[in-house]
């Protein structure tokens, strides 16, 4: 029994300290929004075959992204390098490494800093809200649309596209996710931001703020859109892929989802406008996290992607929008639709650009811009939705 | 003597003791991840916690915003309504269905295996289920509705039938679960009292109401409670089957802390708001337990 028990206990020890002595493996967070993490594990497979260090892509859905990244920097556990957006960016700010003398800055736009004005991230791809389309089910009932050198308006559009309305396979003419991030360029295309200057003076119950309010409530009300993502969780992209819609709302990192997705043909058009053109300017990047015990092999990997062989490399195999100066991309089968999306991009004024980025910086927005297009979609007075979504935002900012 | 003496208060003493030792396993398990998240939950309640940042205190501020929280309140209220809506309905469906299948039908237990089944399968993936069944574009119900000639109905798009839903589909999915504690309590009830009551001419519904209701009161008690308990904690079903809406119409207690504390990351808010919460479930719980045996003291 005693040899027994000192067999055990010997074994036991064996066990701990061969996992003490097993090195730590570097890990990369990321989320797909496509088929981006194929491409980015081609790069990390091809990084281990040139130097040999292992980093491990884990895959995580995006809803559960923040708040993992969020426990595991709280747990002392950070990952050496994680996808991030600008709002991870603000967040986790002091935690994330400074990339000062890791790569050539000059090289790219769409940096983000820390309070030091250090630059704390690699720029990996550019994202612009625009329109899909399902040609085929236009084509079959006869409808028209925009194209990239044909911008219409609102009223243009819905006139058109209304005529799809109660038409044989069509679930609705268009649809569009209950966020924040597309229903801002409602506003935009009204000519009007949400703040004056910063957090102070708000447009929110402009007469702007109230037209673009109502056109989206009256799209729902009218069947323009399709309400069912009211009664789930976001999934606008996956109805458009049944091709029972005329339209979509989104952005392009939609593209390769939908190329893989659907069997019908598709295509991008300028989004319209009410008194100018707008859309919205986001994009990803890569940090590189303090106190993950690997903070050298992670800034090592960074300058290693950004160098233009790996950094065009990502962009042009994702279809991603690149935002490294004098890069060539070639978009391949997707060549017109990124046109566009370049073009919305052209189009929009910088002070739309300005307005949404200082929104994304403010935690906890993001739900309540959620709630209002909810809000608006049951109905109800707008002037006075308006009213309460800047009490709340104003809240959260005090 | 002296020897004796102190053998047999060792002896005592081991006798007292042993229990508690069996019991510590379970105990420090259930302190280490039920008490202690919980001390701490009530502390970061009177804090600005955001989940990463250190804390500040705040005092009583984040109980202060709760009561002028309207959408907090509106989950807690639909939440409510929904432990008033359900768990009399889950009550009487697991009670009726064991009533039925303790009686010496044939293939009794095939029935019993039908009528479990659905607890086997997992929250999330009943949630699942049925918004395929229900989803208003795509789903099996109107197929079959449209199907027979009938109008496609807005199912999940209507705040009501939503509502509805939930209440339907919690009670398809647990009430097997209560009607097994319903059966293991009806077979113990002893066979005596139904002959005496049947000597004494007692028809078979002054038999259920004056035999077999009384005797089976443990058994009440801890399906009333734990259907409640379950109720107040609806989350995994809701996030598959309606998300919580249509129009925040399936918005409960817990998805909204959840939202808070991992959507807007007010931790310390969210903390607060799962006190309260804590507060409403202990004095339903204890209002339960002091009706249900006032019988006993009265007695």
């Amino acid at each position: 029994m005693k040899k027994l028990l000192a067999l055990s206990l010997v074994l036991s020890l064996v066990v701990l300290l061969s996992a003490c002595g097993r090195q730590k493996e570097m890990q990369m967070l990321w989320w797909d929004d496509g088929t981006e993490g194929q491409v980015m594990q081609e790069l990390l497979d091809r990084y281990e075959a040139e130097t040999g260090v292992v980093i491990e892509l884990v895959v995580l859905p995006f809803n559960d992204y923040e708040t993992r990244l969020r426990t595991m920097i709280n747990g002392g556990e950070a990952p050496a390098l994680a996808r991030v957006t600008e709002g991870h960016l603000n967040n986790f700010k002091e935690f994330i490494l400074s990339l000062e003398d890791v790569y050539d800055q000059s090289n790219f736009t769409n940096h983000f800093y820390n309070e030091a004005g250090e630059s704390i991230s690699l720029p990996l791809d550019i994202t612009a809200n625009g329109l899909f389309i399902n040609l085929t089910l236009l084509n079959e009932h006869g409808i028209n649309y925009p194209t990239l050198g044909d911008v219409w308006t609102w009223d243009e559009f819905v006139a058109e596209f209304s005529k799809l309305k109660g038409a044989d396979g069509v679930a609705a003419p268009g649809v569009f996710d209950h966020q924040a991030h597309r229903f801002m360029p409602l506003m935009y295309q009204h000519g009007i931001t949400l703040w004056d200057t910063p957090y102070t003076s708000s447009n929110l119950t402009s007469p702007e703020a109230v037209a673009a309010l109502t056109m989206l409530q009256e799209f729902y009300a009218d069947g323009f859109i399709e309400a069912f993502p009211l009664a789930q969780s976001s999934n606008a992209a996956t109805l458009f892929r049944t091709g029972n819609y005329g339209f979509h709302m989104s952005g392009n990192w939609n593209v390769t989802g939908h190329a893989g997705e659907v069997d019908f043909e598709w295509t991008v058009v300028p989004m319209p406008y009410v008194e100018n053109r707008a859309t919205i300017l986001g994009g990803k990047s890569m940090a590189a996290f303090a106190d993950s015990g690997m903070e050298q092999e992670a800034l090592d990997f960074i300058a290693w992607l950004a160098a233009p062989a790996q950094h065009d490399y990502f962009t042009q195999e994702a279809f991603y929008l690149t935002p490294r100066f004098g890069a060539e991309v070639d978009y391949g089968e997707f060549a017109d639709e990124y046109a566009v999306f370049l073009d919305e991009i052209a189009a929009t004024d910088e002070r739309f650009v300005q307005d949404w980025l200082t929104q994304v910086m403010i935690p906890g927005m993001y739900p309540i811009i959620n709630d209002l297009v909810e809000d608006a979609a049951e109905g109800g007075d707008v002037l006075a939705l308006l009213q309460a979504l800047e009490t709340r935002l104003k809240g959260i900012m005090e | 003597m002296q020897v004796e003496q102190e053998s047999k208060s060792l002896l005592t003493f081991k006798t007292k003791m042993v229990p508690y030792l069996f019991l510590a396993p379970n105990l420090i398990i259930f302190s280490i991840f039920i008490i202690l998240p919980a001390i701490i939950g009530i502390y970061y309640s009177f804090t600005d916690f955001d989940g990463l940042r250190s804390p500040n205190w705040v005092g009583f501020e984040n109980y202060r915003r709760l009561w002028e929280d309207d959408r907090f309140r509106a989950a807690m209220w639909n939440t409510i309504r929904l432990v008033v809506a359900t768990v009399p309905i889950v009550f009487m469906t697991s009670l009726f269905i064991a009533l039925i299948i303790i009686r010496p039908l044939k293939a009794r237990g095939f029935f019993r295996a039908s009528y479990y089944w659905p607890v086997m399968i997992s929250l999330i993936v009943v949630g699942f289920m049925w918004q395929w069944i229900l989803n208003p574009r795509f789903g099996l119900f109107n197929s079959v509705i449209t199907g027979l000639g009938f109008n496609a109905s807005s199912t999940l798009l209507d705040a009501r039938f939503a509502w509805w839903g939930v209440v339907f589909i919690f009670t398809w999915s647990r009430a097997g679960y209560y009607m097994i504690m319903f059966v293991a309590a009806l077979l113990s009830v002893p066979v005596q009292l139904y002959e005496a009551a049947q000597i004494d001419g007692a028809s078979k519904l002054q038999r259920f109401w004056y035999v077999t209701y009384p005797s089976i009161k443990p058994a009440r008690i801890m399906v009333f409670i734990l259907a409640a308990m379950e109720v107040f904690k609806i989350y995994p079903i809701i996030v598959t089957f309606t998300g919580g809406g249509p129009f925040r119409a399936t918005r409960f207690t817990v998805q909204h802390i959840y939202e808070t504390a991992f959507q807007s990351y007010e931790v310390g808010y969210a903390s607060a708001m799962s006190v309260i919460m804590l507060l409403f479930v202990t004095v339903f719980t204890g209002i339960n337990f002091f009706v249900s045996s006032r019988g006993e003291r009265d007695a």
